[in-house]
């Protein structure tokens, strides 16, 4: 286990976009939610 | 605009069958080229679509077979869009990891673009009988990746997946042939069908909903219907998972959402088996987590658990229940791609995914271990993380229907807490070895 290497930058760059996303969906939701906001009022109405 | 995000994986696929077979980073360039491709006509979208407008946008048809009343229908709204953006992106991620596969790679590349257009075509379909080719369509490349290019028992865990999918799918179509029987207007269009739906009796609804049920909720995967989910996840190629965690479990989810919407007395009759089914997959698929050595099958777990969020709020059948819903869907793509990549990229490096096997990595992967620990916590639900916004979206609106009860929802978050801390303790603390 001493000599397992560490991300390579394409691995780095894989993960850092989706760390990324989590990241930027959890700090800033309102985009987001602002995309699906209109469809969610619509179907809450039909179904609630 | 969307057809040619339709078509641009597979005009990738084929070009990449006509490369020569010895050139491995050709072939994987040009992967990369048309997965980019078609991740940035999707999000440059962002510019043509008004979220203001609840309803389908970027609408395109063409009569397909007039005689069934089926058309190539592509539009997107808001629950369609965001799940487009990620699987784009996850393919992307997907292609980016796949280094590590060596033999017969053109054939690989090329299925991972087939199930990429695939999944884009359930998303995009405005039509159930294309959205059903799209579903089936899926089915092909990932039988082979996984029959192909798995692991040990690679031919029984895609069997048994395709056997599963295509069981849940006979369901669907049944129910989607009552849907079409029951529209005065015999087309597949799915306004149309919805329109038809809602004039059905209670008990009608209920029935055709229970097919659909059946047939997305293998997808998703939701208990009891997750039996192919430990052996398709832990034998297909390591980056293989990133898509059928990511993306097409969120198949099974969308098509439920689009199932409540056409019909909403059935929704309602189901309402408290829904939640019922939701919570069980939550506490029993966290339980199963926390029991798991295979670092794999640990997070395959953790996915039913937290589609079982998914699905807990769909049955709130509120705003805030059905934002929570959508959120997790995102957030959870982002979350599992993440957790199966590292991890996929750590046993490539040490053949072995027994937790048991781990120690102190911090100390010899620094980078590795800040993403685990970061995709860990977003996965517990963290504040700051998308799992945060998604779980307190789904608490309001389970708590506006069911009061307490929905205290089964921070017992599922304190038992993800506790497989996640643990796994964080046994992979980077302790001795190095």
């Amino acid at each position: 286990m001493r000599h397992i290497p560490d991300l390579s930058r394409a691995e780095f760059a894989a993960v850092g976009v989706l760390s990324s996303g989590i990241l930027l969906v959890g700090i800033f939701p309102t985009a987001v939610l602002g995309l699906i906001s209109s469809s969610v009022r619509q179907l809450s109405k039909v179904v609630g | 605009m969307l057809r040619i995000l339709l078509l641009l994986p597979l005009v990738g696929a084929f070009a990449i069958t006509l490369l020569p077979g010895g050139n491995l980073r050709l072939i994987r360039f040009a992967a990369l080229l048309a997965s980019g491709a078609v991740m940035a006509l999707a999000w440059a979208l962002l510019d043509q679509f008004d979220p203001a407008i609840a309803g389908v946008q970027l609408f395109e048809t063409h009569v397909w077979n007039p005689r069934l009343g089926s058309a190539f229908s592509l539009g997107l709204d808001g629950f369609s869009f965001p799940m487009v953006l990620l699987g784009t992106l996850l393919t992307v991620v997907t292609i980016l990891a796949s280094d590590c596969i060596t033999k017969r790679v053109k054939g690989y590349y090329a299925l991972i673009l087939l199930l990429e257009s695939g999944m884009l075509g359930v998303f995009m379909a405005r039509d159930w009988s294309l959205f059903y080719v799209f579903w089936e369509l899926t089915l092909i490349p990932l039988f082979f990746l996984i029959d192909r290019w798995g692991g040990f028992n690679k031919h029984r865990a895609a069997l048994n997946f395709v056997l599963y999918t295509m069981g849940g799918s006979v369901f669907m179509l049944v129910a989607l042939l009552l849907l079409y029987d029951a529209n005065p207007g015999h087309s597949f269009d799915i306004a149309s069908i919805a329109q038809g739906a809602r004039g059905l009796s209670q008990e009608a609804q209920t029935l055709i909903f229970l097919g659909l049920l059946i047939g997305f909720g293998v997808k998703m995967p939701i208990f009891p219907l997750h039996g192919w989910l430990p052996l398709a996840y832990v034998e297909a190629p390591s980056p293989v998972p990133i898509l059928l965690s990511g993306i097409l479990a969120k198949m099974g989810a969308y098509g439920l959402i689009r199932a409540a919407e056409m019909l909403p007395l059935a929704v309602q009759a189901l309402q408290g088996w829904l939640a019922a089914l939701g919570m069980i997959s939550m506490i029993y698929g966290g339980v199963l987590a926390w029991h798991q050595r295979d670092l794999k099958k640990m997070v395959a777990y953790s996915s039913m658990s937290h589609m079982g969020v998914v699905l807990l709020g769909i049955a709130t059948l509120n705003e805030a229940g059905l934002t929570g819903a959508v959120m997790q869907m995102l957030a959870h793509g982002l979350v599992a791609g993440s957790l199966f990549l590292l991890i996929g990229l750590l046993y490539e490096r040490t053949h072995t995914r027994d937790i048991a096997d781990y120690s102190s990595l911090v100390q010899v992967m620094p980078r590795f271990a800040f993403f685990t620990v970061l995709a860990l916590v977003a996965a517990v639900g963290f504040p700051g993380t998308a799992g945060f916004v998604a779980e307190i979206h789904v608490l309001i609106g389970g708590f506006a229907r069911w009061g307490g009860w929905v205290i089964i929802l921070s017992l599922s978050v304190l038992i993800s807490a506790a497989y996640a801390f643990r796994t964080v303790g046994r992979l980077f603390t302790g001795p190095v070895r």
